[in-house]
């Protein structure tokens, strides 16, 4: 008996393996053909790092250094008393726009590259000459941003909001960082 | 009186095994039977004549391919995408629309169908692929009117990094489908993404979250004759179409 039930069995798998073969061989009866290929690129994206070069002599002298690894855009303002008025006479690279009262610089700032110089000039509203006075300069850089036909541009209103608590910067808008220094005579 | 000897031959097993052989030989004769029913004398001269191939071409250019020979055997090339978005020395730019051609050929010398698997992933510095970085900002713009049908899978969990494109035409031998995508380019939405981290002196520094990997594309093509489409495609891809009677034998419908 027991060997009759070996008998049937191997009957049983031979017959699954037939069929098994032959629904295998209908399958491959199509002709199909595939190929692959994949790519990646690489994202170069981060914070650059920036100095300002300042010197005194018949105005303030301002030139501002991408020290960093990233591109940037840069722009500058300056704040005094009101009894002293301030202008620029440099055309080379800088454009002041009246809304905001900023002089940006029109190109984009690569690493290791400088501004041409900002002459700020300056005087008293009355003529006169004092012994001491301040006058504030203060840079800010932002990061570069492209549209569709990759022009670069900057969005100087998206400002950096950092939580605290968490460390991260979630909110919607920001991802700039706004390097501030100030410097006064 | 001494006992007769009792036969140990054993006659059923014996026969049994007898049974399975004819079965099996018998089996095997059928089998080959029902192929020299099924395939006509055009289909036999078809099998012996025709080969099916398939490439993948990015702007025009070739890239990778698959072409089987008569005898069964295939040439293939394997190449790589997104090897010339940058000019030398180029920087990518977040936010810019690069020129991404995608197309198929049909390479072998019987008509064909042909379909196209997108998949879009973020990777790191060492190749390995991070599922939590959004494939949605990878922003592949696809052609409208060209004879490419997007395959909504709504039941699909991985629908964010993975599109199937049917061509809806067969495809001759040597011609090529019209560019299934325009452009590529990564959402200005990624420079959103910033983590900050202070010194122990207190400064703080930036860092973009994506900085640092990469964006991978990947494209499969896949080929299947035109002959019996409906049973060949189900086979082959496992969806069933619904294709016009008609000559060209359009696909109108996925499922």
């Amino acid at each position: 008996m027991k060997s009759g039930r070996i008998g049937k069995t191997a009957l049983l798998a031979a017959a699954l393996t037939l069929t098994a073969s032959l629904s295998v061989g209908s399958a491959l009866a199509y002709f199909t053909s595939y190929c692959t290929a994949e790519g990646a690129v690489a994202m170069n994206m981060g914070f650059t790092e920036t100095e300002i070069h300042e010197t005194v002599r018949d105005g303030k002298h301002i030139i501002i250094e991408n020290t960093g690894d990233y591109d940037c855009f840069v722009r500058v303002k300056v704040f005094a008393p009101n009894d002293i008025e301030f202008w620029s006479e440099t055309k080379e690279g800088w454009m002041k726009h009246e809304d905001d009262q900023y002089w940006y610089y029109n190109s984009v700032l690569a690493p290791k590259e400088k501004t041409p110089e900002l002459l700020i000039k300056y005087r008293l509203t009355d003529g006169s000459n004092p012994d001491e006075f301040n006058i504030i300069v203060v840079y800010e850089t932002t990061p570069v941003l492209y549209d569709e036909n990759g022009n670069p541009y900057a969005d100087w209103d998206n400002v950096v909001v950092v939580d605290e608590s968490a460390g991260i910067v979630t909110e919607p808008g920001a991802g700039e960082a706004a390097d501030t220094e100030q410097e006064g005579e | 009186m001494r006992k007769k000897k009792k036969n140990s031959f054993p006659v059923k097993p014996a026969l049994l095994l007898g049974a399975a052989a004819l079965l099996l030989l018998t089996s095997t004769v059928g089998s080959t039977r029902a192929a020299l029913t099924y395939y006509s004398d055009n289909y036999a001269a078809e099998v012996s004549m025709s080969s099916i191939g398939v490439s993948l071409l990015e702007n025009g250019t070739k890239i990778s391919s698959r072409d089987y020979l008569e005898n069964g055997e295939w040439t293939e090339t394997q190449g790589e995408l997104l090897t010339k978005m940058l000019a030398d020395g180029g920087k990518f730019a977040p936010g810019k629309a690069y020129q991404e051609w995608l197309s198929v050929e049909n390479s072998g010398s019987i008509d064909s169908y042909v379909r196209v698997i997108i998949t879009k992933s973020w990777q790191d510095e060492n190749g390995n692929k991070n599922t939590t970085l959004d494939p949605n900002l990878i922003e592949l713009a696809l052609t409208s009117n060209s004879g490419w049908m997007l395959y909504e899978d709504e039941d699909a969990d991985y629908s964010d990094e993975r599109m199937v494109l049917y061509y809806t035409r067969a495809l001759a031998p040597g011609q090529e489908t019209p560019s299934l995508s325009e452009t590529i380019r990564i959402n200005p939405a990624i420079a959103d993404d910033v983590t900050v981290t202070k010194d122990d002196d207190g400064t703080a520094r930036y860092e973009y979250k994506y900085d640092g990997y990469s964006f991978c594309l990947e494209a499969e093509v896949d080929a299947v004759q035109t002959h019996n489409a409906v049973d060949a495609i189900k086979s082959a891809w496992g969806v069933d179409v619904t294709v016009t009677d008609d000559d060209g034998g359009t696909i109108t419908g996925i499922n």
